[in-house]
């Protein structure tokens, strides 16, 4: 990294603009609700949720390259442990949150463990992921009470509303929820910026690139591996708390659901995997998209679905790197896609 | 290395991207006329309850078009205007569709059948200060989280419960016997275990004897085993709470045993009432019982509506999904028409004071408690009889006797 | 009990049959083209509905539907990988995922739009004929199902391992390159291969029309079981995926008999995660 420092006599400007843009569209972003109605503000809700799912999910699946399909299996684990701490133990969520993602993260370290342990790699580490949201979901759709705590089954649980609380994250309307959102889309943008210019990341794009080369070179495959699922884990569980306090709801078919794996897996390839902006940039398409096509096809039902479906297909067959992945490579910046 | 700092700068462009899209953004659809009144109806159009959400937004546009027709809100000289949002099922969505209706306009929202979403659709209705009228979304917790703006047409899911063990009751004694044992299963999904919590123990209650209970994932790929394990108990009655085809595979295969039961009876079951049942069971389907919302099948206004609905319901049948909707429309529309006003606060509080007798539930005038449920909301107990629906309980809305014991096979 | 125990094992086993053949064309196709199809259920809906149009416009058997929704689903099959797959290879793992996915949403609610999100169900004359074997009863249409899964994946067996065609797409699965160098035209194995896969859908889809019900979502049903057969019995394997498929439906059916509420669910995910876990080859792979 020193080289090029030296190499560039314009990186200080460069860096003053790549330091600073980030700021001024997060700012921008800050300002949006003062100027929409809350229609698009709820869109702009889901748009930053899906943003961040992306993100989490990019840290393992893009950066690491170890695709993952049971991201789910976090979101519901993170849901569940805020949701049950508060109704329980009156911990306020803004710790559940955090209790939350770190006993996600802990599950995911034990599940990198097994799973990385057993050498599982591309198609079986995918499914082994998936397998571990599915059987968490039939898990907890049969599990009614444990030692008299109440988990609720397959109805879930209801979260108690009584108006405006902000020391328990409840609140009347959704502005709030929109900050807290883009705050934590900023903390994990930023993480993923670190992991970027660190020797960690770059450990993480030689495992992504090559796992054996990777090896052979010295990096600790597992390690890496193990920790990326970790800190993953833990982004995708934090914010799986925050949408129990959103909706005030939760039960095992919904945040156990293979939509929360698969939502953040389609930003980050749609935006390019891998990349730092991508998966924000994919959600900033696809969200307004599933909105646009419904919009457009609302009397047809079915028809916005197929021509979503349909899209993606041809957004995925044409511009396989992703949005960022295509803009890299016209700037000649990109790596090779990962293989 | 020098590939990722490089990356890092490239910051500019990707932020370039993102704003484009973020500006293009928020566009804003408010479509309606000064001489109308939107409301809006939230259902599943698409996705895997897509079929029941078309039939009640069938039933909604039915409703929209009955009293447009007879001059619309007359207290106000308006017409209605119906809006629909599709919730997919799913909760994200529902909260998003919500906030759309509201933001074109609508001054009272009906919906959203399912119980997951009928909570995030009420729950952004209170935010928004909007009434909402739940068709359906029979969840106890749903009316019992003091919400002023939500209204429930549809018993709550342990009523259903207790009204269906009353119903069976009923049908042990017009049989003549003093008692009566019964195995039951339900799907484990949210519904099918909130039914499947109270109804053994009403049961009970009831006189009967309940001899096995077990939940069962709809989406099975097979269900013979625990059909088997139901039969195996020997009980007198098999009851069941299922979707559609859950219900079905379960029907065929007891169908098949032919068994020596004296009836088989859906307990607020998706299939066992439904109009299509009997097309898809054959001959088989005869005597199937099922408690379950409907209307009541002697409402002069009935014939009248059917035809309405067919208009709407692109060959879809009706059933209580589209009742209720319908339902739950007309109340709406009465209490607008009493507030006199768009004004939705003066349109909420017209609702706490509903007593609409001309209605085609099979029930007395419906009446919202201090919660905002349906005091009188009833079920009926429906038996195929001649390949149709009939209803056979309670005695003052039924068609025709109950044919139990049942013969099987 | 057991009287239930011996008729979860009959059920098991029969519907065994059906999972190793849905299993199979997901094996072919990750076997040869390492993709993971996740519009397998999704065409195997096509089959179904198919077989239930044909039944119902011409009253055409749904076990004859087995030759005609075969050939329809080989053909589709051919066209998506040509189309959609071919010019993705080389790319990463999920974004072949993510086209598979788009067009599963794709073809569901396409089948939405058209045949209306209906439940449909066949009625043929035979459909309520019951067998007794031993202690159990077990449905007349089972059973066929059962042998037309068989013998379909029989054919297939035997083209893999005895014909010129099933020779050069396993040396395509096994070495692409040498493959190409002994003069294979791999990209015509590959589309070969997917259409094959995908007729095996085709043929379970109808042939499981005469029991269950059609809907545009019917597919998701039976797609997770057939992930889970497909690793129990070997990513790759031709042959496991008829073992892994008769043993999972006999451990569901069995889990259905002994386990409460719905476990068995959770014990299909369990048996999956096992044998990721301690022996990830499956019972009969090799490719690891």
């Amino acid at each position: 990294m020193t080289v090029l420092a030296e190499g560039q006599p314009a990186a200080t400007g460069r860096r003053l603009i790549s330091i600073g843009l980030p700021i001024v569209l997060f700012a921008v972003a800050a300002a949006v609700p003062s100027f929409v109605n809350p229609y698009v503000l709820e869109i702009g809700i889901l748009l930053l949720m899906y943003a961040y799912l992306g993100s989490s999910w990019d840290i393992l699946g893009g950066w690491a390259g170890q695709v993952s399909f049971g991201h789910a299996a976090f979101f519901g684990i993170g849901a569940y442990v805020s949701a049950l701490l508060w109704i329980n133990m009156g911990l306020s969520p803004w710790f559940g949150m955090i209790v939350g993602a770190l006993i996600a993260s802990a599950f995911g370290t034990l599940v990198a463990f097994a799973t990385f342990r057993a050498r599982l790699r591309g198609h079986y580490f995918a499914l082994a992921m998936f397998a571990v949201a599915q059987m968490l979901m039939a898990l907890f759709v049969n599990l009614k009470e444990v030692g008299g705590v109440t988990i609720g089954g397959s109805e879930g649980l209801q979260l108690p509303y009584m108006g405006t609380d902000p020391a328990n994250m409840v609140f009347d309307g959704r502005v709030p929820f929109y900050y807290i959102l883009l705050a934590m889309l900023a903390v994990v943008v930023g993480t993923i910026k670190l992991i970027s210019v660190s020797r960690f990341g770059a450990y993480l794009q030689a495992i992504c690139n090559d796992e054996d080369a990777a090896e052979a070179l010295g990096v600790n495959v597992f390690g890496c591996k193990v920790a990326a699922m970790a800190i993953s884990a833990f982004f995708t569980g934090a914010i799986g708390a925050v949408y129990g306090q959103i909706y005030l709801y939760i039960e095992p078919g919904i945040v156990f659901s293979s939509v929360y794996s698969i939502q953040g897996l389609l930003c980050a390839v749609v935006g390019g995997s891998g990349t730092v902006w991508g998966p924000v940039i994919g959600a900033l398409i696809l969200t307004p998209l599933a909105e646009i096509s419904k919009t457009f096809f609302r009397d047809l039902s079915g028809v916005d679905l197929m021509i979503f479906g349909a899209v993606l297909v041809i957004f995925v067959r044409f511009i396989p790197q992703g949005l960022m992945g295509l803009v890299l490579g016209y700037a000649g910046l990109r790596r090779k896609a990962p293989a | 290395m020098t590939d990722i700092s490089r990356r890092f700068m490239i910051g500019r462009r990707q932020f370039l991207l993102a704003s484009g899209a973020a500006l293009a953004m928020p566009y804003v659809h408010r479509a309606y006329a000064e001489d109308e009144i939107v409301i809006a109806n939230l259902h599943p159009v698409t996705g895997f309850v897509a079929l029941d959400g078309k039939i009640a937004t069938a039933g909604c546009k039915t409703a929209v078009d009955e009293i447009n027709e007879a001059g619309g809100i007359k207290s106000l000289g308006k017409k209605l205007k119906l809006i629909t949002g599709d919730t997919q099922g799913k909760n994200d969505v529902a909260s998003v569709e919500t906030q759309r209706v509201i933001q074109a306009g609508a001054v009272g929202i009906v919906g959203s059948y399912l119980s997951s979403t009928t909570r995030i659709t009420t729950q952004v209705a209170e935010q928004n200060k909007t009434p909402h009228v739940a068709d359906e979304g029979v969840a106890d917790e749903i009316m019992q989280r003091g919400f002023k703006y939500t209204f429930r047409i549809a018993p709550s899911s342990s009523n259903l419960g207790l009204l269906s063990a009353q119903n069976m009751a009923l049908l042990m004694k017009s049989a003549g016997l003093s008692q009566m044992s019964v195995a039951y299963m339900h799907e484990d999904s949210a519904f099918g275990s909130s039914v499947g919590r109270t109804f053994p123990e009403a049961a009970k209650e009831n006189g009967m004897e309940v001899r096995t209970v077990l939940s069962y994932a709809a989406t099975s790929t097979d269900l013979s085993v625990e059909t088997s394990k139901l039969l195996a108990t020997g009980a007198d009655v098999i009851a069941a709470s299922t979707y559609y085809g859950d219900g079905l595979l379960i029907a065929k295969l007891v169908q098949q045993r032919k068994p020596e039961i004296k009836a088989f009876v859906g307990v607020g079951s998706a299939a066992y009432a439904n109009p299509t049942f009997p097309k898809d069971m054959g001959a088989g389907a005869e005597g199937y019982f099922n408690n379950i919302m409907h209307w009541n099948p002697a409402s002069p206004e009935l014939p009248a509506l059917l035809e309405r609905f067919a208009k709407f319901s692109e060959g879809l049948a009706l059933t209580h999904q589209g009742a209720y909707a319908y339902t739950a429309v007309q109340v709406l529309a009465d209490a607008i028409e009493r507030a006199g006003s768009a004004d939705k606060e003066t349109i909420r509080e017209a609702l706490t004071k509903t007593d609409l007798t001309d209605h085609i539930l099979p029930q007395g005038p419906i009446v919202f408690d201090e919660t905002g449920q349906n005091k009188n909301a009833g079920i009926v107990m429906l038996q195929i009889q001649n390949a149709t629906p009939t209803v056979v309980l309670p005695e003052q809305y039924a068609q025709a006797k109950p044919i139990f014991p049942t013969k099987f096979g | 009990m057991s009287a239930l125990l011996f008729e979860a094992v009959v059920a098991g086993v029969l519907l065994g049959g059906v999972y190793g053949l849905v299993a199979l064309g997901l094996n072919i196709i990750y076997g040869v083209l390492d993709i993971i199809n996740f519009a397998h259920g999704a065409m195997m809906m096509m089959g179904m509905y198919l077989t239930f149009w044909l039944f119902r416009a011409w009253g055409i058997d749904p076990y004859l539907s087995i030759f005609i929704a075969g050939p329809v689903l080989f053909v589709f099959g051919a066209v998506v990988y040509r189309f959609l797959l071919d010019p993705m290879r080389g790319t990463a793992l999920q974004n072949q995922f993510l086209v598979t996915l788009g067009l599963s949403l794709f073809l569901t609610n396409a089948a939405q739009a058209m045949f209306s999100p209906d439940f449909r169900v066949l009625q043929t004359s035979y459909a309520q004929e019951v067998v007794q074997i031993g202690p159990a009863f077990i449905p007349l249409t089972r059973i066929f199902t059962f042998l037309a899964a068989l013998a379909a994946t029989a054919v297939l067996l035997f083209i893999f391992q005895r014909t010129r065609l099933g020779r050069s797409i396993r040396a395509v699965a096994q070495q692409q390159d040498g493959a190409a160098l002994c003069g294979i035209d791999v990209r015509h194995v590959y589309t070969l291969a997917f259409a094959i896969g995908s007729a095996c859908v085709g043929v379970a889809g109808a042939a499981v029309t005469p029991f269950f019900y059609v809907s545009p979502t019917v597919g998701d049903v039976f797609n997770i079981a057939s992930f889970v057969v497909v690793v129990l019995g070997g990513l790759g394997s031709m042959s496991g995926s008829l073992l892994g498929g008769l043993l999972l439906g006999v451990a569901v059916a069995i889990g259905a008999a002994i386990l409460p509420g719905s476990f068995k669910e959770v014990l299909m995910f369990a048996i999956f995660l096992a044998v990721l876990l301690f022996k990830p080859t499956g019972l009969l792979g090799s490719k690891a």
